[in-house]
């Protein structure tokens, strides 16, 4: 009897162990996937790999994003006398940002080659834009074996710039925060699993954007109206629009007159070409006074509306593209 | 199907005397007995014949003949036949046959494939009063064998007895249809070594596609599938609906992988039967290669086709050298010599950020040591053979290549990796290391930063 009461206490123990067991080894089950650490911002990536020995086991790396920065980018541009466009760069690493900037990269439509203009303690290339077409220019900080250099936060550097032949519009500059080595103890997660294809994603858009003036209005030589205009308009209708720079009703009556302007271009009626020109200046100057202003950019510090229609680096590309096709056209006249 | 019954009875009238059969013998003009069909031409053929005692009141079912040496008679049997027939027409057959009637022992024609051995079953009856050849039909390997039904004990030397029949380049069977005249030897003989009829029937089998490298029914990345293959059977010309088979295997060493085993993912095809004309995909395995389609009719009456499916990314090359990198060759894995393999426009950007890694970042130092990239056909790189699994699961589409950075000559230096990773970046390039940390540490560089 007494033997039967112990076996009863050791089964009700069992069955208390095997309850208390259940919700633990659930919790301790991995599993792939990215979480955030909520007080760095980085990224913990646990994935299915292998170990030295080529069993599989869950691997776990951290990747520390490139996007812990503030910066502000504020471009210049002018047109030189040998016909060729120059395009300068600020930036600004924010006192706000966790990392410094080591790598910038735009993509142009075209630059010239040997032009580049890099600051000191950087590195400056232009090369062939494969896939999208038109140039890629990059620059990155370089200190060998100091992962972490880069432009200092609270600082800037104002030495970025390139010539083109081709006229501004607006395009986005990709900025990344300097970051240590990334890298896994063995190949990695497998591309085509969910959390492979999520650190690709991650990794693609490692940067932060930046809006800037960039050559992205072919220009061809001898100058033609109807080519530029035409490529202005697609700019303003097509990036602009999805850059969410425009109103919609501003949008149509720049798009009306760019429209009128081209007909006029197409069968030689100049005076009525430099009208339109004209007539979509004023609009542009209604929404930025200082649109005409060689100064630094887009800070809207002289506005005419409270709520302009169009952002101010819309509004002075455009502006500056319109009056590079009204020089050219007068000149042409003359 | 036909219902079928088996039919394996020896005759039981073999009436005359056996002596005279033992004379006859080594002269070799034994009537011939090549009772043989095909499922589609349901044939029924004999050189000499008596009714068959089996089916009462059907003497269109015949089987006969008497030979030791299918080869030496057929010789014969072909002239005499055709002579018979231009000549004398069926009373000369059947005159023929009554001579051989007197022969105490018969023969039969058997495959010796198992089942159907010595003895056993070797013809069906179908329920169409037609007889077909118990047996694979396309097996040139027959015995002719003979049984001496003869009660008499003189007949006991020539019991029974059998030679086996291997050089045996073609027989043709005459074909007898149910309700056509006795022996009558229309224009749709059939071969029996290729088991199609000769005319009035003869089949065969086309494969075709859409067309592809050297000659191959068609081309097809790793893991897509190609659709359009298709397999048309013809008889004397004009298509047949006949059922059709259809299998695929990899050419063992292809698609740059030296090594081969029964693992090897052969791709799939759908449908794999069906009736002609059956339009058919193909799934290509990750691996590239070669892989031979075959297919076949269901009844073996049409032999078969081949055609070759190219499985493989097309337009990779081989990087040469360069002053700007070192290929790290030869390539220690055997099994995949052929490691360097990129697209034109990969290597463009393998070449820019190589020339600036040259120029501007270590005009002094080690120039880039440059590893696997993909196969010479891209797929799957197996690195550990395992075919679809494993390492360098990304190293199909030549836009991957993996650079030395760990101890050995050459490896990019650990105080510059930042450097290099920026000057990856600065060409559209993402570079990770791979195996951080171990002798085998490597960057592993998607030359268009995204995955292939």
């Amino acid at each position: 009897m007494k033997s039967h009461l112990y076996l009863r206490a050791i089964l009700s123990a069992m069955f208390l162990l095997t309850l208390l067991f259940i919700p633990v080894t659930h919790a301790i089950a991995e599993q792939e996937g990215i979480t955030r650490d909520m007080v760095t911002g980085d990224l913990i990536v646990t994935y299915k790999g292998v170990d030295d020995q080529g069993n599989e086991v869950f691997q776990k790396v951290i990747f520390i994003p490139g996007t812990k920065i503030e910066p502000a980018l504020k471009s210049k541009f002018s047109f030189d006398r040998n016909d060729r466009f120059q395009y300068r760069y600020k930036l600004t690493n924010r006192s706000t940002s966790q990392q410094n900037i080591d790598l910038i990269i735009l993509m142009a439509s075209s630059v010239v080659s040997e032009s580049i203009a890099i600051p000191e303690k950087w590195n400056g290339t232009m090369s062939i834009n494969i896939e999208g077409g038109g140039n890629r220019v990059a620059w990155a900080h370089w200190k060998r074996g100091d992962d972490y250099a880069g432009l200092a936060v609270g600082r800037s550097e104002s030495g970025f710039g390139y010539k083109s032949s081709d006229l501004p519009g607006v395009g986005v500059v990709q900025l990344s925060g300097a970051t240590p080595v990334f890298g896994f103890p063995d190949e990695g997660p497998d591309p085509e699993s969910e959390v492979g294809k999520q650190l690709n994603q991650l990794e693609t858009n490692d940067f932060v954007p930046r809006l800037a003036a960039i050559p992205r209005i072919p220009n061809p030589a001898p100058f033609n109206a109807v080519v530029v205009l035409g490529s202005i308009q697609k700019h303003v209708q097509e990036d602009m629009v999805a850059m969410q720079l425009i109103d919609p009703a501003l949008l149509g009556l720049i798009d009306r007159g760019l429209t009128q302007a081209i007909a006029a271009a197409q069968i030689g009626n100049t005076p009525s070409l430099l009208h339109e020109i004209k007539n979509l200046r004023k609009l542009l100057k209604q929404e930025h006074a200082d649109v005409d202003q060689d100064n630094d950019g887009d800070d809207d510090d002289k506005e005419m509306q409270p709520n302009p229609r169009i952002a101010k680096l819309a509004a002075k590309v455009l502006d500056f593209d319109l009056k590079y096709v009204e020089k050219r056209t007068k000149k042409n006249k003359d | 199907m036909p219902t079928r019954r088996l039919i394996n009875r020896w005759w039981t009238h073999a009436l005359t005397a056996c002596f005279f059969l033992l004379s006859v013998v080594p002269s070799a003009v034994f009537a011939a007995n090549e009772v043989i069909a095909t499922n589609n031409c349901h044939i029924v053929s004999s050189l000499y014949g008596v009714p068959y005692p089996g089916i009462p009141g059907d003497d269109s079912v015949k089987k006969y003949g008497v030979t030791r040496d299918v080869n030496s008679y057929y010789a014969r049997f072909k002239d005499s036949m055709a002579a018979a027939i231009k000549n004398d027409g069926e009373a000369s057959i059947r005159a023929a046959a009554f001579g051989a009637y007197s022969h105490c022992a018969t023969i039969t024609v058997t495959p010796i494939e198992v089942p159907y051995r010595n003895g056993s079953p070797v013809y069906d009856l179908l329920s169409d009063n037609t007889l077909v050849l118990a047996s694979l039909i396309s097996s040139p390997r027959w015995r002719a064998g003979w049984v001496n039904s003869n009660p008499d004990p003189s007949c006991d030397i020539a019991r029974s007895g059998s030679v086996e029949i291997i050089a045996v380049s073609s027989i043709y069977a005459p074909l007898q249809k149910v309700n056509q005249p006795f022996h009558h030897f229309s224009d749709e003989s059939v071969d029996l070594i290729n088991a199609t009829c000769l005319a009035g029937g003869k089949c065969s089998i086309r494969l075709s596609g859409p067309g592809g490298i050297d000659g191959a029914l068609a081309d097809v990345e790793p893991g897509k599938v190609v659709s359009g293959l298709r397999a048309e059977v013809t008889c004397d010309g004009a298509p047949s609906d006949k059922a059709v088979t259809l299998t695929v295997e990899a050419n063992a060493n292809t698609g740059g992988h030296n090594h081969h085993d029964s693992a090897r993912p052969p791709g799939s095809l759908s449908p794999a039967s069906g009736n002609s004309p059956v339009t058919f995909s193909f799934t290509a395995p990750a691996p590239a290669g070669d892989h031979i389609v075959t297919a076949k009719c269901v009844d073996g009456s049409c032999g078969e086709d081949t055609g070759k499916v190219w499985v493989g990314v097309k337009d990779l090359y081989q990087l040469n050298g360069s002053t700007a990198y070192e290929l790290i060759q030869p390539n220690a894995d055997v099994f995949h010599p052929g490691n360097h393999y990129l697209t034109a426009n990969a290597s463009i950007v393998l070449q820019g950020i190589a020339s600036e890694w040259r120029t501007l970042y270590k005009p002094f130092g080690p120039v880039l040591h440059l590893n696997d990239a993909s196969l010479e056909r891209g797929g799957y790189f197996d690195i550990q053979r395992l075919w679809n699994r494993g390492e360098h699961a990304e190293h199909r589409r030549g836009t991957v290549i993996d650079i030395r950075a760990n101890n050995l000559p050459g490896a990019i230096p650990r105080g510059d990796f930042k450097d290099f990773e920026r000057a990856a970046r600065k060409y559209g390039a993402v570079a990770r290391l791979h195996k951080k940390n171990t002798e085998l540490q490597h960057y592993h560089v998607r030359l268009f930063g995204r995955p292939e």
